[in-house]
């Protein structure tokens, strides 16, 4: 089987439309080499892009002028400053309402979490710190289509403030190449919100909605709950409420009465810390940290994002110490920019753990004595039952907990997956300058490198030996070598067996990767990469003398992000040893150490 | 002293032929290409009638594969040096059989090596019965115990992989100790085998062991976590693989 066909099959998977449209583009390029066209070919009048794709559009399908045409049509509209989500790419009846702010009101705007709305539309919301009026407007409809359509404007879901009303005040971009609906200004609601909803009246499949939302953005608001399973009761889960002043004290976990103060005492009838909501989905998404002190060491661990209810399961809090886990808002600026996270806004629920009783957890000595009474009584056939019943009981119990480790394996796979792109295309164009040069020794250098790391990705094996992921790194950095111009260096305690050693593969590619990427000082970047061991742990850790971020802000890449989840997923597994990721950066220095804990 | 070995290529797209044609003239100048086929049955005849030292073999061929090719040569008394892109399952049997294997693009260093590898075995005259050995796993297919080949320095020992008490890692060898107290040391690492076995239930316990699950007597409380065999050998589990290990050596005591 070809090499080529192959690995086409398979990274479309991986990145459907970003390779085929950068295949597209390199066949499209490599055309146009291979049969120059005369003069007019040159003029930049003729092409354009339709979606990701260059055409002619002297020899463009309907379908792609329609799509350039759209495009244009959006490009104007953008420029009177009104904000819309739909793209020359999608489809172009949906997400097309359009939003525009009161100019220098010095409000915020920021975006929520989009929603589906029924089957077939989305429910948008933009959320404004501050006092700005706004417009609605509507890019799809013109005065030709407009008696289609029908709108209405709500407030706080109460009163209808614009009844259902056939769009009829239409505006032209200021360049004059596009008419679109204009559906009025409207003021704030201090502290409520506006709900704007659109119907095709000859179908109502199609339709969009938007909120508008001044309100205070809020903590989180849960209610606490520990749940636990019982003794009689096998796999039935329970749930007692820790918000309430008085908390339900016939469990022998907890050692404590009031809110303020949350103990529980170790044992197997706990299952998790369950952290209910009141409000799903969130309107925003919160991080979620869990800060741990342990026999005096204190660490932080990420948990990754959420929109809704979050269970804090046992795995991370199953050692005697103080707990302290903390949600913080997430706000979102649109266009995709930096990201803003409320602390002021965060909500941190504290709890200690106290170490489990060796003895007499379950019976007190009557009962015990009542039951080795009845044991005595029924020997024989409770003896038989027992056993029959245990052992489908712990077979479940060993099931579900292989389900649930399964699960965080198949959530691993796609986040490792989205992994890829990032550095398979920047490879592939040094693979490529090296061959316009005609260095083919090196080109047969390099694409061995390329091979082995794609390869590592498809394989994805659930774990590499150190030495693996040494030369993996190795690999990746010397492609990106092709590119910039940096020094790189490893530095491995003697006394790791590297061969043998396994741990979770390309770990450290990301940050490698964000350190070439951010440490933006040209040919004096260097970066060190560590394989240290210190005890028990393993310590993987990579700095560079680049420019540096703020770690408790910057922290939105999506390399980071991915990692971040990643970490935490691979706590679900390694959930006694767990893998803990930190970040320092200064003005000259950067470090980023991830500890496996207890790994050796 | 390097000798000229004859060698035919086969792969089913000519591009792949003649891209390994170039790199083994700029590379390997001892091979002397004697024949190119881009299918099963031209390249059977090429073989019958070149008796090449080396064949150079692409496992996927469209609906035939080198295997298939090889089950039609009579002597086989050449040696080969696989050729694939991205076929796991191929792959695994080529390396149970400790036999020689590239992977496209192909990387002209492990060519090299590779090549130097045949050449060495060719020179002195080393016959093994690798590929019977990979043909007859082939063909059996699950039904009867699979087993594995073990490279030594002047035999290669093949072994049924439910005679394996356990392995141990001795910096870049790994030692195998059988049921039957025999002990075999392979240069490889032990990430190797513990890649090939797990797939048989095999249990990696710690990063120097891994251990036949078959031949776990019991879980011992000692330091932690200790496995005991049923030879008496105690194999420690590292904290990490704790819960893995514990929780299919529980499966399977409960099943």
């Amino acid at each position: 089987m070809d090499f080529g066909l192959i690995f086409i099959d398979q990274m479309r998977n991986i990145v459907k439309k970003n390779l085929l449209s950068v295949l597209l583009l390199i066949s499209l390029s490599s055309l146009a080499q291979k049969k120059p066209q005369v003069d007019t070919a040159v003029d930049s009048r003729f092409y354009k892009f339709a979606g990701n794709v260059r055409v002619d559009i002297r020899h463009a399908t309907p379908a792609q002028l329609e799509m350039i045409a759209r495009k244009e049509r959006l490009t104007s509209i953008a420029n009177e400053r009104f904000l819309f989500s739909v793209g020359e790419n999608l489809y172009p009846t949906t997400l097309t309402l359009a939003v525009r702010f009161q100019k220098n009101t010095g409000a915020v705007i920021y975006e929520g979490n989009e929603w589906f709305w029924g089957e077939t539309g989305y429910l948008r919301r933009y959320l404004i710190d501050g006092k700005s009026d706004i417009e609605f407007a509507d890019v799809k409809i013109t005065p030709q289509n407009a008696h289609n359509y029908r709108y209405h404007v709500v407030v706080n879901d109460e009163k209808e403030i614009v009844g259902w009303t056939t769009p009829d005040q239409f505006k032209t971009s200021s360049d004059g190449k596009a008419t679109f609906a204009y559906l009025g200004n409207y003021k704030l609601q201090p502290n409520g919100y506006l709900k704007i909803e659109m119907y095709n009246i000859n179908n109502y499949k199609e339709k969009d909605a938007m909120i508008i939302d001044w309100r205070e953005s809020k903590a989180l608001s849960f209610q606490t709950f520990v749940d636990y399973r019982t003794k009689y009761w096998g796999s039935n889960i329970f749930s007692a409420p820790l918000d309430k002043d008085k908390i339900n004290t016939d469990e022998n976990f907890l050692e404590t009465k009031t809110l303020n103060d949350v103990r529980f005492r170790l044992g197997d009838s706990l299952v998790r810390i369950n952290f209910f909501s009141t409000r799903v989905p969130t309107p925003y998404n919160y991080q979620i940290r869990l800060k741990r002190t342990i026999d005096n060491k204190t660490e932080n661990i990420e948990l990754g994002e959420y929109n809704g209810n979050y269970f804090l399961y046992k795995e991370f809090w199953n050692k005697a110490g103080k707990y302290e886990i903390t949600f913080t808002p997430k706000l979102v600026r649109p266009g995709g920019s930096r990201a803003n996270y409320l602390t002021a806004k965060a909500r941190s629920f504290k709890f200690t753990v106290l170490p489990s009783l060796t003895k007499g957890k379950w019976f007190s000595n009557k009962e015990l004595a009542l039951i080795g009474l009845i044991l005595c009584v029924f020997v024989g056939a409770v003896i038989g039952s027992l056993t029959v019943w245990l052992k489908n009981k712990s077979k479940k119990k060993l099931l579900k907990e292989q389900q649930q480790k399964n699960l965080a394996k198949i959530q691993l796979a796609t986040v490792r997956s989205q992994l890829n792109p990032h550095f398979m295309f920047n490879a592939l164009s040094g693979i490529q300058s090296l061959m316009n040069q005609n260095k083919s020794d090196e080109v047969n250098h390099y694409l061995g490198k390329f091979a082995r790391l794609t390869r590592n990705v498809l394989d994805q094996p659930d774990l590499i030996s150190l030495a693996e992921e040494k030369l993996l790194l190795e690999d990746y950095l010397q492609m990106e070598q092709l590119r910039f111009g940096f020094k790189y260096q490893f530095h491995v305690s003697q006394d790791l067996n590297m061969d043998n050693i396994e741990i979770p593969s390309m770990l450290l590619q990301p940050f490698v990767e964000n350190a070439i990427k951010h440490g933006d000082k040209g040919d004096q970047l260097e970066i060190e990469v560590f394989f240290i061991r210190t005890g028990e742990d393993l310590i993987l850790k990579i700095t560079d003398n680049g420019v540096g971020f703020d770690p408790e802000k910057n922290y939105d890449g999506l390399g980071l992000q991915l990692s971040r989840n990643r970490i935490s997923l691979l706590n679900t597994i390694y959930n006694s040893t767990p893998l803990i990721l930190t970040m320092t950066s200064g003005s000259n220095q950067t470090e980023i150490k991830i500890t496996l804990t207890q790994w050796l | 002293m390097a000798i000229t070995m004859k060698a035919i290529l086969v792969d089913d797209e000519l591009t792949n032929l003649e891209n390994l044609h170039i790199l083994l003239e700029k590379y390997c100048k001892e091979i002397k290409i004697v024949g190119k086929s881009h299918n099963v049955a031209d390249a059977a005849a090429l073989i019958d009638s070149h008796k090449p030292d080396l064949v150079f073999l692409d496992i996927q061929m469209g609906a035939q594969s080198g295997f298939d090719l090889l089950n039609m040569v009579e002597e086989r008394t050449f040696e080969v040096i696989f050729v694939t892109a991205f076929d796991k399952y191929g792959i695994q049997a080529v390396k149970f059989a400790a036999l020689d294997y590239l992977l496209k693009p192909v990387n002209p260093i492990e060519l090299v090596t590779a090549v130097s590898k045949a050449q060495n075995k060719v020179k002195n005259k080393i016959q093994t019965d690798q590929v019977n050995f990979l043909l007859q796993q082939l063909t059996k297919a699950e039904k009867a115990a699979p087993k594995i080949a073990l490279p030594q320095q002047y035999e290669i020992r093949y072994l049924a992989i439910s005679d394996i008490l356990r392995c141990e890692a001795d910096n870049t060898y790994t030692l195998f100790l059988l049921l039957d107290g025999d002990k075999i040391l392979v240069s490889k690492p032990l990430k190797e085998y513990s890649d090939l076995l797990k797939p048989h239930g095999f249990l990696r316990t710690h990063q120097s062991h891994l251990v036949n699950p078959e031949a776990v007597k019991s879980w011992l409380k000692e330091d932690g976590g200790m496995l005991l065999m049923n030879n008496g050998d105690k194999v420690p589990v590292s904290k990490p693989n704790r819960d893995v290990v514990k929780s299919i050596l529980g499966l399977s005591i409960i099943l």
